[in-house]
């Protein structure tokens, strides 16, 4: 369970990231932090995966304290970035997906053994000794996965996860994310563009200005995001069923 | 080898290093056009250090041009100098091209690891991100020309300005990544203090050393 109790987040220059926000999530929960850009999104899932300090609040990850313990928490919360290219370090795909368990301080079998597993789960073994600078963007994205499945982590946050990708490269992460919460994990995503996972969510979160406005099922928050700068997903605007992006 | 061949003035070397560069570059299959592209800045930077030896050495001037302020030895010597940092340029664009950065990694952590205090692991890892972010950089400057383009900023023919309009988005960029890449290094448990396992030498490189070793044992055997 991750508890945030009146976090504020104050940059150098004095702008205000985040303001007392108020967050729990429960644990295999697929939770939506939408708003528009500069709300304050990425700060909180970088407070979250222990890459940041609060300036004021508290936050507790299954009872530990990113401040205080943020080996510990990167143990258990692996994190996606938005361009998949800042979190490759390897040369090959194999390699890069070394680098968590590495750092885990895991023997060489053990690695292997995890590389092996994060290429099947993420259907990258074909492409395994393949150059990172030569994939395309849903697969560069989805080897981003794989190098933080590879530490086998229990909350995975997901930083605007549809950026610069096409239709088929959408359905693909998607379909990864909709796996990894049927198996367990609890997945937190941050977008401002709600459309494309609103069909698998379980509750949405609406962040603005650096405050959580809102935190509810997303049937009962949709109607609400146009005032905060989010686009609601069309079928709140045209009337219908909630379409699935896997369909 | 090279190296030790290349501070030398005696052309019979040169000779050598130049007709092994052409055999290396055959064998690597290395594309003559790239080699010529790579070459082509350089050149220039070469034919401009040639200018200054020429004109600048003092000596005994051209029976057939005496009114040219150039003298024969500076000829020679700008012929000489030109001709080493050619070879030397040729050399280093072979060594890049056919050397995967991982193994010049593992090199550097292999030459650094019985050092003391030297966190040999930081020092690749810093290694291996200088070689990514040279080629991401360069792709950047591709990117942010291309879009002066379509701006029509070649218009432009100011070359400070040009330099300041491209400098700056590249610098931005660049200083944006390395807060992101620190951040994602983080993110994935990155430590300093863990023990590196370094892949085992391949035959492919242990031919090229016995080679080396070999060489030396005749040289050393014709010394004595």
């Amino acid at each position: 369970m991750i508890q945030l109790h009146n976090l504020h987040h104050r940059y150098p220059d004095g702008t205000y990231a985040l303001r007392g926000i108020d967050l729990t999530i429960s644990k295999g929960e697929f939770l939506l932090i939408c708003g528009a850009n500069g709300s304050g999104k990425t700060t909180l899932l970088r407070i979250m995966s222990g890459l940041l300090k609060p300036t004021e609040g508290s936050i507790s990850i299954n009872g530990l304290n990113p401040v205080k313990e943020p080996w510990k928490v990167r143990q258990i919360v692996g994190m996606i970035f938005q361009d998949p290219d800042s979190q490759i370090v390897g040369e090959t795909v194999r390699e890069d997906i070394a680098f968590g368990p590495e750092n885990l301080g895991l023997s060489l079998k053990e690695i292997k053994e995890r590389v092996d597993w994060a290429l099947e789960k993420m259907g990258l073994q074909s492409l395994s000794e393949k150059s990172c600078y030569l994939l395309s963007g849903g697969e560069k994205r989805r080897l981003a996965i794989a190098g933080v499945m590879a530490m086998k982590p229990e909350v995975i946050l997901f930083d605007e996860p549809f950026t610069h990708l096409d239709y088929p490269g959408i359905q693909e992460v998607l379909k990864y994310m909709t796996r990894l919460h049927q198996e367990g994990h609890t997945l937190i995503v941050t977008t401002h563009d709600v459309e494309k996972v609103i069909a698998h969510i379980d509750r949405i979160a609406i962040i603005h200005k650096g405050e959580i406005k809102a935190s509810g099922l997303p049937d009962h928050l949709v109607k609400e995001l146009p005032q905060f700068g989010v686009r609601p997903p069309c079928y709140v605007i045209l009337g219908g069923e909630k379409i699935s992006w896997l369909e | 080898m090279i190296t030790a061949t290349l501070i030398q003035t005696n052309i019979s070397l040169f000779i050598f290093d130049s007709l092994l560069l052409v055999a290396l570059f055959f064998l690597s299959q290395f594309p003559f056009k790239q080699l010529l592209r790579e070459l082509r800045f350089w050149a220039i930077f070469l034919f401009i250090l040639f200018l200054f030896q020429v004109l600048l050495t003092p000596g005994t001037r051209f029976h057939s041009s005496h009114w040219l302020p150039v003298s024969k030895e500076g000829v020679l010597l700008g012929g000489l100098t030109c001709w080493r940092l050619g070879l030397i340029f040729g050399y280093a664009i072979l060594f890049t091209a056919v050397t995967r950065p991982r193994e010049l990694q593992d090199a550097l952590i292999w030459i650094l690891k019985p050092i003391p205090f030297l966190p040999e692991r930081r020092i690749g890892l810093m290694v291996s991100l200088t070689l990514r972010f040279f080629s991401r950089t360069l792709d950047w400057v591709e990117e942010v020309n291309i879009a002066h383009q379509a701006r029509l900023g070649d218009q432009n023919k100011n070359p400070f300005r040009k330099a300041k309009l491209l400098a700056l988005p590249v610098l931005r960029r660049s200083l944006l990544e390395v807060e992101e890449v620190t951040f994602a290094l983080a993110a994935r448990g990155y430590r300093d203090d863990l023990s590196i396992h370094l892949s085992k030498i391949s035959l492919s490189h242990l031919v090229p050393l016995f080679f080396l070793l070999g060489f030396f044992v005749v040289i050393g055997w014709l010394e004595l």
